[in-house]
């Protein structure tokens, strides 16, 4: 009888870790199933780098431990290492080299070589899309074609799991598209990935599972069904005004003080609302912003989602 | 193996195609050995009295007018002489850079010009009766100096034998001249005093000196101390930017990746080591050949040069490497890398010959791979053979083990988690 139990890849376990006195990550556990894309969804400064850097076994964890592939992290690093691959944030390659020969440099490390590594690089630079440019030495790629290549570089051993750190940080919308793309493929052909970021679409439109990770502690974890549950029927009213609109806090606490408003916060040139219904909050949400002077340039009202689930838990926005 | 091949030779790429790196590397020393040799090609001195060994073997007539000269009130502001007797204490003072060169005048050098016979027709021969001098390496232009000198007695006293063709004791015994006016006039005077009393004599004795630095196929010159002092000076450079492109990498993101691939940390840390050090290589090898070739530097023998060039590029890219591993950013490895490398070559004598130093600052010298590294060249350029070279190498060889010793314990503390 075939065993229907998803197999995990990954399986943290309490991982700290320490800066001083200061927990940049704080006794975080979760588990990814094989074939499974799990983004760590949080803001800057939440502990994501830092946890995958353990998972990676740059960073020793000050406690706790991770199997990758049932190989512990910290007795059998350099096994583990051999079963991940892994997107830094930033972009890690050799610029007075090629994109062909930074593909063949990073696969030696692997332990590929000869033919066989050349065919490799052959197909990574041809599904990356870069098989017209890898002869040209990587500065003078663009900002999202040396993304991709980042990426390519990662996967050149086929990895059994492939750690992304933000990588759609600073790239133009259509080499975003192409990476977002590329990683449901990636996906598709059975790779499982870990994928950190801040951007709530970006883990909403990929994610199997997400955590919401804040301050170094994971503080929920599930589908995005099980987590926008979390936020029980709220809709989001959305108040978008002028970038240099000044906010008072006042204004918010008014905001927030209003009836089936759970809670207000300010994000850029934004007001963001968690409300019971968005149809009966919109009037006197205005009446609030216009006693302050507070020009309101349009509305949105959302459906629940990632965004909300971390207002809800946090009580702040992703981008605070 | 392969992947500290892989890591060298990625950074060895890196490197040469850079066309600043080229110029630096390549460039830059052939176009200071030339502007240093023009520069200062007419003086080592500047600092202190030359100090010259002398020999008086002869006992004689000719060699009071040497020993006269070398201690005349003329040349005292310039000349240290001192006399020696024997040439084996004289020339370990020479060995041990006390000296600028040693002047041996043999015996029987006065006795030759007096005919035994007394037949004025019979030649004399001088066979084997020759002045010699012995030159400190280190000093190219004091040597030049003492050769000078020694030259203009010779020529004098030469031109003297011409006009007179009679020895020079019959000129003392005969009250004409003294041996202090053979010195002070060089001879010149003498000719002119025997001119109208022997009229057409012919020559018969010719005085020559022996310089022993003819030995060598090439001689000294200061194009061949800047030479290897330029190569070393560069490579000094070349090698802190080298070394320090592990903490760019570590900046760009470029090391964390190397070190979460399946390696030993070891394996990314000797490559980086490794690359820096092949970087090196090229660049002295490169320069050994266009300096042969273009600035006509006889090197000396092919096999001690190849040894000890890569003994002494280990060495002192095992400093730049030192720099590297305790510096906390590229930046601060790039200024601790460049005082240090400014510091060893004041001390070394890459800019100034080290053979005008006091004593003490020469001793100093001796920590740095800079100041083995010159002498060994230029010890090689006069002739050195595998067997004297090696000393340096030893040396070299153990300095370079002690400086990455310590640059390993410096990197596991920088790098550890």
């Amino acid at each position: 009888m075939k065993d229907n139990k998803p197999q995990p890849i990954l399986e943290a376990e309490n991982l700290v870790r320490m800066y001083g006195k200061f927990p940049a990550v704080d006794q975080i556990s979760f588990a990814i199933n094989k074939g499974e894309i799990f983004s760590l969804l949080g803001p800057n400064g939440a502990g994501k780098t830092t946890t995958i850097s353990m998972l990676s076994t740059l960073l020793k964890p000050t406690d706790g431990t991770a199997r990758i592939a049932g190989v512990d992290i910290l007795t059998n690093s350099a096994g583990a290492r051999k079963a991940i691959g892994v997107v830094p944030q930033d972009i890690a390659l050799y610029n007075d080299l090629t994109g062909l020969e930074n593909l063949q440099f990073w696969g030696s490390m692997y332990n590929l070589g000869g033919k066989d590594l050349h065919i490799r690089a052959e197909e990574i630079l041809d599904r990356i899309g870069l098989s017209d440019k890898k002869n040209q030495r990587v500065r003078t790629y663009s900002g999202g074609m040396k993304r991709r290549l980042n990426i390519g570089a990662g996967l050149l051993h086929r990895p059994s799991i492939l750690f992304m750190d933000e990588p759609t940080v600073g790239i133009d919308p259509q080499s975003r598209r192409m990476i977002l793309d590329l990683v449901k493929e990636l996906n598709r052909d059975g790779m499982s990935v870990l994928y950190t970021t801040h951007y709530m679409e970006e883990a909403q439109e990929l994610s199997h599972r997400v955590g919401i990770i804040d301050h170094g502690k994971m503080i929920a974890i599930g589908t995005q069904d099980e987590l926008t549950a979390l936020v029980g029927e709220d809709e989001i009213l959305r108040l978008h005004t002028l970038d240099s609109q000044v906010i008072e806090q006042s204004c918010l606490d008014e905001l927030a003080a209003l009836s089936g408003v759970h809670s207000v916060s300010r994000i850029d040139g934004q007001i963001i609302l968690n409300v019971a219904n968005a149809e009966t909050s919109i009037a006197d949400a205005i009446a609030v912003a216009n006693t302050h002077q507070v020009k309101i340039t349009s509305v949105d009202i959302e459906e629940p989602n990632l965004e909300a689930v971390f207002l809800h838990l946090t009580g702040r926005a992703l981008r605070d | 193996m392969k992947k500290i091949l892989a890591i060298a030779w990625k950074d060895f790429r890196i490197t040469y195609r850079d066309l600043t790196a080229l110029l630096v590397n390549i460039a830059a020393p052939v176009a200071m050995t030339l502007v240093m040799s023009f520069a200062f090609g007419g003086s080592d001195t500047g600092f202190s009295q030359i100090p010259v060994g002398i020999i008086n073997l002869d006992g004689g007539m000719i060699g009071d007018i040497f020993i006269n000269t070398f201690e005349s009130e003329e040349l005292a502001a310039y000349l240290l002489p001192e006399q020696y007797t024997d040439i084996e204490t004289a020339l370990n003072a020479l060995e041990s850079d006390k000296l600028a060169a040693v002047i041996v005048i043999p015996d029987g050098m006065s006795d030759m010009l007096n005919d035994p016979s007394g037949d004025d027709s019979a030649p004399i021969s001088n066979d084997g009766l020759k002045i010699e001098l012995y030159p400190n390496i280190t000093r190219p232009v004091s040597v030049e100096i003492i050769e000078s000198i020694l030259d203009s007695i010779l020529i004098d006293l030469n031109a003297g034998f011409a006009a007179g063709s009679l020895g020079f004791s019959q000129l003392i015994q005969e009250g004409l001249v003294t041996t202090e006016e053979l010195s002070n006039g060089l001879g010149e005077a003498i000719g002119e005093k025997l001119e109208p009393i022997f009229g057409d004599g012919s020559s018969q004795v010719t005085l020559d000196a022996v310089y022993q630095e003819a030995d060598s196929d090439t001689g000294f010159s200061w194009l061949s101390y800047m030479a290897p002092s330029m190569a070393i000076l560069f490579l000094s450079f070349s090698m802190t930017n080298s070394a320090r492109s592990i903490l760019s990498e570590r900046e760009k993101g470029t090391l964390p990746r190397l070190l979460i691939s399946p390696n030993h940390p070891g394996v990314v840390l000797v490559g980086k080591m490794m690359g820096t050090y092949i970087i090196g290589l090229a660049q002295v090898f490169i320069f050994l050949v266009i300096s042969r070739f273009l600035l006509n530097v006889h090197w000396g023998g092919t096999v001690q040069v190849f040894v000890f060039t890569v003994v002494m590029v280990l060495s002192v890219a095992s400093w730049g490497i030192l720099v590297a591993s305790f510096a906390r950013n590229s930046g601060e490895a790039s200024a601790v890398g460049t005082a240090i490398t400014l510091v060893f070559a004041a001390l070394a004598g890459n800019f100034i010959p080290r053979g005008n130093f006091p004593e003490w600052l020469k001793t100093i010298g001796y920590i740095t791979p800079n100041a083995w590294g010159i002498e060994g060249y230029l010890n090689m350029i006069n002739g050195a053979t595998f067997s004297d070279m090696l000393l340096p190498m030893v040396v070299l060889l153990g300095m370079s083990i002690l400086v990455l010793m310590t640059a390993g314990y410096f990197f596991q503390r920088q790098y550890r988690n």
